[in-house]
């Protein structure tokens, strides 16, 4: 099977690749440079693509190597939403919470962002993509055994984190809004 | 993905960032632009917009179409000589001067100088015998051998306007050397001379030929031992020496490569080369 031309994989899966480099951390004002920056690469390693696997766990190698690199970089690092300031979780459900979707995928960035680095790529493929573990192991280039097991372990970190997040955003949204959770006490 | 131990109650994040939308089409426009100039014709995405009905002659017309067939310059190189001609001078003029515009003096003059990497065999033997229209520094003989009359820094950097934001200061370390250099307008002699020596060993590997490659390797190595493409040119001379069943020294080479640049985002290009 011939692989896809660059400017096909370009013209389709541009929009994959920034979306990829935002879940990976990349912030807005740098997708642009760093999705070129994929795609240079995309080039360079397109002959040796092996046209019978799926394609995006191919780029979101590439894309995750590039996001690595970018992020190694002192002037890109930024302050991650650290886990070392326990806040008290507030234990009660959340399902009942509207919440906007703009503000669900920010704190979807959030809560990945808090994923060890080594199972951030497994748990956005396996999980947010729903690739096959077997297909995110070989494009990872990792065992899949060790695949399995970072996505189990991602899977807890992510837990942690959103739960914590959600937790944040209910307290915040109490103390914006007093009278209504007044109501509701008194209800 | 069924077995999700995900909690329901936190599912709505990720199904919220799935439907997440696309890239906004401005942003994919601008790096098409920027991809373009950098990669040049062979990235098939030159003047190839398909909205675009710039193509003035039939020589565009047909270079559109057939441009994204060729995913690597391997292929073009493999083009029937008379084909993989008409393609590359098409690609070269009649796509650059899609607008069909004589104005635009500047225009195509730009594109050809990043495009330097005409990169396969077919494009240099058209660049080269092609008469009439001016070629700068498309054969890759380059620029150290072309008459100076022809040479790129006459150009004022202000005719690169594509090129120049594609690098803002921050992205500099990140990004690979040529296109880097190309905003510091004193240095473009330099570059293009070392562009064209590495696009020959490029296209030469690409034909099949690893002697040539590591010809053009070698002189890379004695004219530009300090130069700004030697990380590019440290990943031909590992696929050159890979190719040509040196695998000793081509391992070796490629170890010391790991070495120098262990963050480079070629290095799957010598994992490749070493496989």
């Amino acid at each position: 099977m011939d692989p896809p031309s660059f400017r096909f994989l370009f013209e389709t899966e541009f929009s994959y690749v920034w979306n990829t480099l935002r879940r990976l951390g990349v912030p807005e004002r740098d997708v642009l440079d760093q999705a070129q920056e994929v795609f240079v690469v995309v080039h360079g390693l397109l002959p040796d693509y092996d046209a019978s696997r799926p394609v995006r766990p191919w780029l979101f190698a590439i894309a995750y190597r590039v996001a690595c690199r970018y992020r190694s970089l002192s002037r890109n690092k930024h302050e991650l939403p650290s886990e070392d300031v326990p806040e008290e979780i507030d234990p009660a459900p959340l399902g009942d919470e509207k919440i906007e979707a703009d503000e669900a995928r920010a704190l979807m960035l959030e809560a990945i962002e808090a994923i060890d680095l080594p199972r951030r790529g497994v748990f956005i493929l396996a999980e947010l993509e729903e690739q096959p573990v077997p297909e995110v192991a070989k494009a990872l280039q990792i065992p899949l055994n060790t695949a399995y097991s970072r996505l189990r372990l991602a899977r807890e970190d992510f837990e942690k984190a959103a739960t914590r997040l959600l937790a944040r955003r209910r307290t915040a949204k109490r103390a914006a809004d007093p009278d209504r959770s007044e109501r509701q006490v008194q209800r | 993905m069924n077995d999700t131990p995900i909690p329901a109650r936190l599912r709505v994040l990720l199904e919220a960032e799935r439907a997440r939308a696309d890239a906004p089409d401005d942003a994919k426009e601008a790096a098409r632009a920027k991809l373009a100039a950098r990669l040049g014709p062979g990235a098939g995405l030159d003047g190839a917009d398909p909205h675009d009905g710039g193509g003035t002659d039939d020589g565009a017309g047909s270079a559109t179409p057939a441009a994204p067939a060729a995913p690597s310059n391997g292929a073009l190189a493999q083009a029937p000589s008379g084909l993989a001609m008409k393609l590359a001078s098409a690609l070269l003029v009649g796509g650059l001067v899609g607008g069909g515009v004589v104005a635009t003096v500047a225009k195509p003059a730009e594109r050809i100088v990043y495009v330097t990497a005409p990169s396969t065999p077919a494009s240099t033997a058209a660049a080269e015998s092609a008469s009439g229209a001016p070629r700068p520094t498309a054969s890759a003989t380059g620029a150290a051998e072309s008459a100076p009359g022809t040479t790129v820094p006459n150009l004022p950097v202000t005719a690169l306007p594509d090129v120049t934001p594609a690098r803002p200061p921050a992205q500099a370390a990140a990004a690979s050397a040529p296109v880097a250099a190309s905003a510091d307008g004193g240095r473009d002699t330099d570059l293009s001379a070392e562009r064209a020596l590495v696009e020959r060993a490029r296209s030469a590997l690409a034909r099949g030929d690893a002697a040539g490659a590591l010809a053009a390797v070698e002189r890379h190595e004695r004219e530009f031992s300090r130069g700004q493409l030697v990380e590019e040119r440290e990943v031909l001379a590992v696929q050159a020496l890979a190719a040509s069943g040196r695998a000793q020294e081509a391992a070796e080479r490629g170890a010391r490569f790991r070495k120098a640049y262990p963050t480079s985002l070629l290095l799957p290009l010598v994992d490749a080369a070493l496989r």
